[in-house]
């Protein structure tokens, strides 16, 4: 074996052309191979970075709208009480409370609250300090902080430790710093400090509102199913108890780590790796090809070592000792290439909205790439070391023997390599013009407002100084006030939800003079909540009845806004202006009337999860109690110019209050797309790297051939063969195996465009005319790849036909 | 019938490889009548086949004249010369220079196919030629099907099936036992006494009797033109 492997190497060395070339194929192959892996380990297999994290699971409710969704506080408190399978259970509410350090500006943090079992339950001592006490846990006034904004805001100090913070405007204590290994924004998005979440009884009562997340940690023995028919029966059980709110409602627990990625996000890195396996196919056909013309021009080597009595399989054993040891080394320079490539796909990717996540190449990455680098080596040797252990030694050492039978099948398997290499890469292409136009197309359409030219940021409200609608009030209509006498600003508004962000908040409603359709089968809407102006800067149209003016206020006749679906499908060929919906509670209905219809809308979010409902209504912010807002402006020129001035006019107004996550409207929507937009670079990568593979792979079959056909052509000249007469010697072949391979090409995009169509229905995808064009420029590529070798053919010279062999 | 078919004129020519000039034809002077048989004959490197890769058109001279059926050929584009090469000259090679991928059939036809012919013609001709060199019973087979003096006899047909001017033949025999060679020189006597023009090259003076006159080369140049060694028969 020793002694195959340091002949091998010898051989290597003798043509270090074919070598250098065979190695860097692969590194690109299988770099690309282990790169992506390195992404799909951390994205898709990567535990939580908790003890025992297989062990954690979330509870959420599930209804006939929504299969995982949140608890209301009394569902919470009810399965925390009354479950015996979950060994501790904690209640999380994500916030992002406003931190406020003496001389520092106002700055929008992410938190977590949290009930006393959370921190305890991830078996992750702190670094620093303590966790929270029973104490705490009930009065608050302590929080426990994360490794980065520990050394981001806090210094990365000990001293960190017993520092008061000003959170949304009272003061805490920092009792614990997390270890960095929590920083892991998989699991939550970034997470700068956990508080105690402090609920008080009255809050535990909420049943009509959801927007709690849970976490379990199961006892030592309790099996899923059984964790799962415990929740079936207190699901039942508080269907019975409250059936009001719980009638249809369910519970479902997922694991934590199955939950770490969507569907979505999972299947697109599915379709990443697949994609680039294609790649590494193609390098295979490649090397597999190159092997050929080796061992070909070997053949009388090889007939002496089979005539001097080596054994085939020695012979086997020695060719394939030489693909592995080229496979080997590709892969060992493909780590490189994926710890670069890695890297560089890391610093890009986005998280839960926060950028950037640590893709190392660890050991099962290495694995990933021995396992890979072995086989692709026994997959491009292996059929080259078969055949050049049938060489028939007799034919190959007779003098002159040219055109033998051994030869026409080397060609014909050239040929048919060749055939599935362009077959691959048409697929590839199609593949991936598949998502990139997809994502063109989400990109492009037409979202039914304008989101050019528009500035937006976001402030809540703080309760205890914002409780009365009156100053509310007071603090939006200087805001607004303010705002829209600055130079620039066209116009303003204040929203709760925003048509560049989700669709709002969904809700219930009832119909006026409706019959009551029935707990859990009300209708839903979308409800967002503005201040006027909202639709003219928007761009939104009003199709019918009017606008809201500041005469519409807590005190005045509700009124709403509907969206023109809304007003077709509920009052079909009626005028929807005057009709009444209201709230679902026979007690409680607060009519309000539809004094408008404006045009549907599309949001991004919308783009990736289909919303639950078309159905959407605007109501004027000052009939509701909204405290999570946006604000938007839209400029006159360049939307960047003022967002100094808005944090400026905010601080004046209210020098607690931080306007945070300030950018245009158009950032924002590059935002959401950012992942897909990522995707498509990569994939678009793959396709390039794919379709010069391939090209290469022809133009080295096209060429090698060519030149192995030299005399021929020489003859063929000398008995008058004109210019074109040779060029078309050479392509014929290649034109054909580029007809062939484009067919069998096409058939496999098709079926692949369909099933990506099936896995992935939220992405518009490819027409056949786009799949067409695109292998249309395969088809191009490969006649010039022969075309070169072909041009170089007419300019052999005829006298060589003089000359012997 | 005056004018020569093939006439040369101060024909030099000069090989500059690595800066080293070789002088491979210095001066020639060269006339073949039609119908003629010659043969060129001398030792290794004296330039014969140097001298045939100008008449037949696939090398150029450095300095002289060469007139082809009374029209210089000087000049003329690369596509004018492979037009000439097919129609008006019939190669033999030495080492046959049969298309291994193609049947005999397909590879005598190689030139007629390169003229346009019709199939019908092509196939008239190719059958014909064959015939004439007696191997019409082997055109399914494929070059390395047959034994060297096969192989060359159906170069022989290929040089023929056109019916070019004349059939440049160099040291057709070289790669033949004696046997074979000899076979193959009475198949080119055979061709000349039904009309066809010859010019053979030959380092084997013993092969050279069978032609109408014997120019000899040494270091590029005509040392002797013979007539009398005329194999009387
Ligand atoms: N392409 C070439 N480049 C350089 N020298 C050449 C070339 N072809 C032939 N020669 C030289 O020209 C001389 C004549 O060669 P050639 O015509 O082949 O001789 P012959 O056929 O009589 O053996 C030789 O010295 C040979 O080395
Ligand atoms: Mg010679």
């Amino acid at each position: 074996m020793l002694q195959d492997a340091r002949y091998a190497l010898r051989q290597l060395l003798k043509s270090p052309g074919f070598t250098v070339v065979a190695v860097l194929t692969l590194a690109l192959g299988i770099g690309v191979n282990a790169t992506i892996f390195t992404l799909l380990s951390t994205i898709l297999f990567k535990a939580a970075p908790f003890g025992h994290s297989a062990d954690l699971f979330y509870v959420y409710s599930t209804s006939a709208q929504a299969r995982r969704w949140n608890l209301s506080p009394g569902d919470a408190n009810d399965i925390h009480r009354q479950n015996t399978v979950f060994e501790r259970f904690a209640i999380i509410n994500f916030s992002s409370p406003s931190l406020a350090d003496p001389g520092q500006p106002a700055e929008r943090v992410g938190g977590m609250e949290v009930s006393g079992d959370f921190l305890p339950m991830l078996q992750v001592p702190p670094a620093l300090g303590r966790l929270f006490t029973p104490e705490e846990d009930r009065d608050g006034g302590a929080i426990v902080v994360s490794h980065h904004f520990w050394l981001r805001r806090l210094g990365g100090g000990p001293d960190a430790i017993g520092r008061v913070l000003r959170l949304d405007g009272k003061p805490v204590t920092v009792v614990g710093v997390m270890p960095e290994s929590l920083d892991d924004p998989m699991t939550w998005g970034r997470v700068d400090l956990w508080q105690p979440l402090g609920y008080d009884a009255a809050s535990w009562e909420t049943r009509d509102s959801e927007w709690l997340r849970t976490l379990g940690r199961l006892k030592p023995g309790i099996s899923v199913p059984q964790a799962q028919a415990e929740m079936d029966s207190i699901g039942a059980k508080l269907a019975r108890d409250y059936p009001k709110s719980n009638a249809q409602k369910g519970f479902a627990v997922v694991n934590l780590n199955t939950s770490r990625i969507d569907g979505l996000g999972r299947r697109m890195s599915w379709l990443v790796m697949d994609l680039t396996i294609f790649v590494l196919l193609i390098a295979c056909v490649n090397l597999a090809n190159l092997q050929l013309a080796r061992t070909t021009s070997q053949r009388r080597e090889h007939a002496i070592r089979l005539a001097l009595g080596s054994s085939p399989w020695r012979l086997i054993r020695q060719l394939l000792t030489e693909s592995l040891i080229i496979s080997l080394a590709g892969g060992a320079l493909g780590l490189l290439v994926a710890h670069w490539g890695s890297a560089a796909l890391g610093r890009s990717l986005l998280i839960d909205g926060s950028e950037g996540l640590d893709l190392p190449v660890n050991l099962q990455v290495v694995g990933f790439t021995f396992v890979v680098s072995a086989l692709t080596g026994a997959a491009f040797g292996i059929v080259p070391a078969w055949l050049a252990s049938r060489t028939d030694a007799n034919a190959a050492l007779k003098q002159g023997g040219r055109g033998t039978s051994g030869d026409k099948s080397r060609h014909r398997l050239r040929h048919a390599l060749i055939v599935s290499e362009i077959a691959i890469a048409v697929a590839l292409l199609a593949g991936a013009g598949y998502f990139v136009r997809g994502t063109q197309r989400m990109m492009e359409r037409d979202y039914g407002w304008r989101p050019e030219n528009l500035l937006m940021g976001h402030m809540v409200l703080p309760y205890e100084k914002y409780a009365d609608e009156q100053l509310r009030r007071t603090f939006f209509d200087r805001l607004r006030a303010d705002l829209g006498a600055l130079p620039g600003v066209d116009r303003v508004f204040v929203s709760r939800g925003h048509p560049a962000g989700s669709a709002g908040d969904l809700g219930k409603f009832a119909v006026e003079g409706r019959e009551d359709p029935g707990i859990g089968k009300e209708p839903m809407k979308f409800e967002t909540d503005v201040t006027p102006g909202f639709f003219s800067t928007m761009g939104i149209r009003l199709q019918q009845g009017r606008d809201f003016s500041d005469g519409d206020r807590a005190s005045t006749r509700g009124v709403v806004i509907v969206n023109e679906t809304m007003a077709r499908q509920l009052w079909p060929g009626e005028n929807p202006i005057g009709k009444r919906i209201g709230a679902t509670d026979p007690a409680h209905r607060d009519w309000r009337e539809v004094v408008g219809v404006v045009n549907d809308i599309t949001n991004p979010i919308s783009l990736f999860v289909p919303p639950e409902t078309r159905y959407q209504t605007y109501t004027p912010i000052y009939q509701s109690d909204s405290r999570w807002l946006s604000l938007t402006v839209r400029s006159t020129s360049d939307p960047h110019l003022l967002e100094e001035s808005v944090h400026r006019i905010v601080a004046k107004l209210d020098p607690d209050l931080a306007v945070y996550g300030v950018e245009t409207v158009q950032e924002r929507m590059a935002h959401w797309m950012s992942n897909f937009t990522l995707v498509s670079w990569i994939l678009s990568g793959m396709a390039a790297l794919g379709l010069l593979l391939s090209s290469v792979g022809i133009y080295g079959v096209i060429a090698n051939l060519a030149a192995q056909r030299t005399q021929e052509i020489g003859i063929r000249t000398a008995l008058g063969a004109q210019r074109g007469d040779v060029l078309w010697l050479i392509m014929k072949n290649g034109v054909r195996v580029a007809a062939i391979g484009t067919s069998v090409g096409l058939a496999l995009a098709f079926t692949l465009t369909f099933i990506l169509a099936r896995a992935m229905p939220e992405v518009p995808g490819q027409s056949t005319a786009g799949t067409f064009g695109l292998s249309a420029v395969i088809v191009a590529v490969a006649l010039i790849a022969c075309w070169l070798p072909a041009r170089r053919a007419t300019k052999v010279d005829p006298i060589i036909a003089l000359r012997g062999d | 019938m005056s004018q020569p078919l093939l006439k040369l004129d101060n024909v030099t020519k000069v090989f500059l490889t690595d800066e080293v000039e070789t002088h491979a034809l210095s001066g020639i002077h060269l006339e073949i009548k039609k119908g003629e048989y010659v043969a060129i004959a001398g030792p290794s490197g004296c330039g014969k086949s140097t001298l045939l890769s100008i008449l037949g058109l696939l090398d150029t001279p450095t300095d002289g004249t060469y007139l082809l059926n009374e029209r210089l050929v000087q000049g003329l584009t690369p596509a004018e010369r492979a037009r000439i090469r097919n129609r008006e000259i019939g190669f033999i090679f030495q080492s046959f220079n049969l298309i291994g991928d193609l049947s005999v059939y397909e590879n005598v036809e190689l030139p007629l196919t390169y003229r346009g012919l019709p199939a019908a013609d092509r196939r008239a001709r190719v059958e014909e030629a064959l015939e004439k060199v007696g191997m019409a019973h082997r055109a399914k087979h494929v070059p390395s099907q047959l034994s060297g003096g096969q192989q060359q006899r159906v170069a022989v047909a290929r040089a023929l099936a056109g019916a070019p001017a004349v059939l440049l033949a160099d040291e057709p025999t070289g790669n033949l036992d004696s046997k074979n060679g000899d076979a193959v020189m009475e198949l080119l006597q055979s061709l000349h006494r039904t009309g066809s023009t010859i010019l053979m090259v030959t380092h084997d003076t013993r092969f050279a009797r069978h032609a109408d006159r014997t120019v000899h080369l040494f270091d590029g140049r005509v040392v002797e033109e013979s007539v009398e060694n005329k194999d009387m028969t």
